[in-house]
């Protein structure tokens, strides 16, 4: 392409792109490097300490008990509100996919991801509340403090998430349903399959590319997951909701150490580029058996 | 191999509205019957009623005499070749092939068996690997055909099978499908828009228009007695002429159109001779075999096109003549139906 172009032209062209260079640096780049260079250093501003230390705060990372509870966590509120949030828009796209008043009702199931999470996060608190919540007062007997135990308050997290982000894995598969064309069902209809065989070796092989990039947004998306679980208990209780993006949140602007903070959220970064790679390169393997 | 009847077809997709309107036909076993007509006239809704895709709103199918009305496609035991192919992109031209076997659960071995023979059959032996998006637009035709074909079924259903193929390629396919009709004797029900095809396919003809079945004949009978000028209009290349008796010195009933084909109106230069009706010359049309002449009668009158000799000669302006032969004059209602020619 650029073999046919003068100096001249590729010079222009330098000309042309670089405003958009600049804001990208601006915006993206020199964040990214300054938390490199941050990283490097300890930094804490009340005790007015800055110096370099090389890779110790890496160091420390692999050590850090709080740190591997954190990860921990991290994959498994991914993994398990992931895998609902699939499970439960595959039918909702396939209900959605064959009826008449789909925009009426596409709008109503909208609604969830229209809410800011942090308002949909104390809407789940006050809901889920052990004194007063509506939800808990439906228990049998005395309900149970969800959030007095970190499990149960995981899972009051990857509930929160799941209802706010179903609606859009749904419109994403909903998007992939629709680009199959009718053709397809009519002739694996004509071709003798049952609604079960034609869902399984046509619907389900053409929404692949669908499915992928619900499964790869939705896990990176939750893989940084930060407003949902500090609304709802803000890593607590003892720490044991705690993901990365929280604790790197609280290191840095809490305890105000920004070096150890900065490698927690670099470690992050890597993690979910690692998880980003990992998923678009299986979801390649797939589109190709 | 199967009889298929119709017996007053509707279907509406709205109240008041009918897609098809009473559509009654009987199709024996072994026949290749197409059913032609513009776009929106029906043709591939009543396909889909045949299939089982869609249900009727009223009235009767039957194959080899036995309702289907309330069988779904797969107990109905019948094929379709869509006009899109509808081949499943997924798949390699094999799993293609054999889709049909595997969801009936044909055993693995008989499975194989079946597609080799169905690719030799249909020359695509070196393409069982590749996907229908690695494969031409003829090659994909065959597929679908082959995918209709293998599972042996009792009614071939075809439609607009040629319709996305080019030119040069759809007579070739055209002589291909006639061809495996005549060895494989199964009934085929073949749709279109496109007449040509439909006479040179077909054992008989279903015209429609507007949802209503205007004329079923053989090819012959629908283009050379078309009961209405709608059926008259459709089929011939160039359309049928059209005009009024007194354009062309003729009495008739009042209202009344007279209909004759090019073929049957000879062409002249110059001053008319007798008994010819004089007009100008408006178009030469030269394609290769014959020439289309197109002239004017009299000032502003109806413009006919008669088929003369290659070496038609002559330019727009010219002073011209045309000659009908009376006995091939065709005479239409106010109605557009059909009358007896008058005693001339």
């Amino acid at each position: 392409m650029s073999a046919g172009l003068g100096a001249d032209e590729r010079r222009q062209g330098w000309l042309l792109v670089a405003p958009a260079l600049l804001v990208v640096a601006a915006v993206a780049l020199y964040p990214i490097v300054a938390g490199v260079w941050l990283s490097l250093h300890r930094v804490i501003l009340v005790f007015h300490e800055q110096r370099f230390v090389g890779l110790d705060n890496f160091a420390f990372l692999l050590e850090d008990q709080r740190f591997h509870g954190a990860l921990l966590r991290t994959l498994l509120f991914t993994v398990v509100a992931v895998a609902l949030e699939l499970g439960l828009a595959l039918p909702l796209a396939l209900l959605l996919d064959r009826r008449a008043a789909r925009g009426l009702l596409l709008a109503a199931l909208l609604m969830p991801w229209a809410v800011p999470t942090a308002v949909s996060s104390r809407l789940w608190a006050w809901l889920l509340n052990p004194d007063h919540g509506v939800l808990i007062r439906l228990w049998p007997g005395a309900g149970p403090d969800l959030f007095a135990e970190p499990t149960l308050a995981l899972l009051a997290a990857v509930l929160v998430d799941v209802w706010k982000t179903t609606p859009f894995v749904t419109l994403i598969l909903l998007a992939g349903l629709q680009a199959i064309p009718q053709d397809l069902y009519r002739a694996a209809a004509v071709d003798g399959a049952t609604r079960w065989q034609t869902f399984r070796t046509v619907t389900l092989p053409l929404l692949r590319p669908a499915l992928a990039l619900a499964l790869l947004l939705r896990a990176l998306d939750a893989f940084r997951v930060f407003d949902a679980i500090w609304v709802l208990t803000a890593g607590g209780p003892a720490n044991g909701t705690e993901t990365l993006s929280v604790y790197a949140f609280k290191t840095l602007m809490r305890t105000g150490d920004f070096g150890y903070g900065s490698a927690l959220a670099l470690v992050t970064f890597a993690c979910s580029c690692a998880l980003a790679l990992l998923l678009s390169r299986l979801a390649r393997a797939e589109a190709q058996p | 191999m199967a009889r298929l009847s119709l017996h007053g077809l509707s279907k509406s997709f709205a109240a008041g509205q009918y897609a098809l309107r009473e559509v009654s036909l009987e199709v024996p076993d072994g026949e290749l019957c197409t059913i032609v007509g513009p776009s929106g006239c029906g043709k591939s809704t009543l396909l889909h009623l045949i299939a089982g895709l869609e249900s009727p709103s009223a009235g009767e199918i039957r194959i080899d005499d036995v309702v289907v009305n309330r069988l779904g496609p797969r107990e109905r035991d019948v094929a379709v070749v869509f006009q899109s192919y509808a081949l499943y992109p997924h798949l390699d031209v094999r799993r293609n092939l054999g889709f049909p076997l595997r969801v009936a659960g044909v055993p693995a071995r008989e499975l194989g068996e079946r597609v080799e023979a169905t690719a030799a059959m249909l020359g695509l032996g070196e393409l069982l690997g590749r996907r229908p998006r690695e494969l031409s637009g003829g090659q994909r035709q065959r597929v679908a055909l082959g995918r209709a074909l293998i599972r042996r079924p009792r009614l071939f259903l075809l439609d607009e099978p040629l319709s996305n193929l080019d030119p040069a390629l759809r007579s070739e396919m055209r002589a291909e499908l006639k061809q495996l009709h005549q060895r494989l004797r199964t009934t085929f029900i073949h749709v279109t828009h496109d007449q040509t095809e439909a006479m040179t396919l077909s054992d008989r003809v279903v015209v429609l228009s507007a949802g209503t079945v205007q004329q079923i004949g053989a090819p012959r009978a629908i283009y050379g007695a078309p009961e209405n000028l709608f059926v008259a209009g459709f089929f011939g290349q160039p359309r049928i002429n059209v005009a009024t008796p007194e354009a062309l010195g003729l009495a008739g009933p009042t209202g009344a159109k007279v209909a004759v084909r090019a073929e049957h109106v000879a062409a002249g230069q110059g001053a008319a001779p007798p008994g010819a009706l004089p007009g100008t010359l408006r178009l030469v049309e030269p394609l290769g075999a014959e020439t289309w002449v197109t002239v004017e009668l009299a000032q502003g009158g109806p413009r006919m096109i008669a088929r003369t000799a290659p070496d038609f000669a002559g330019a727009p302006g010219d002073p011209a003549w045309l000659r009908v032969e009376a006995t091939r004059l065709l005479w239409f209602g106010p109605d557009g139906r059909r009358l007896p020619s008058p005693a001339t």
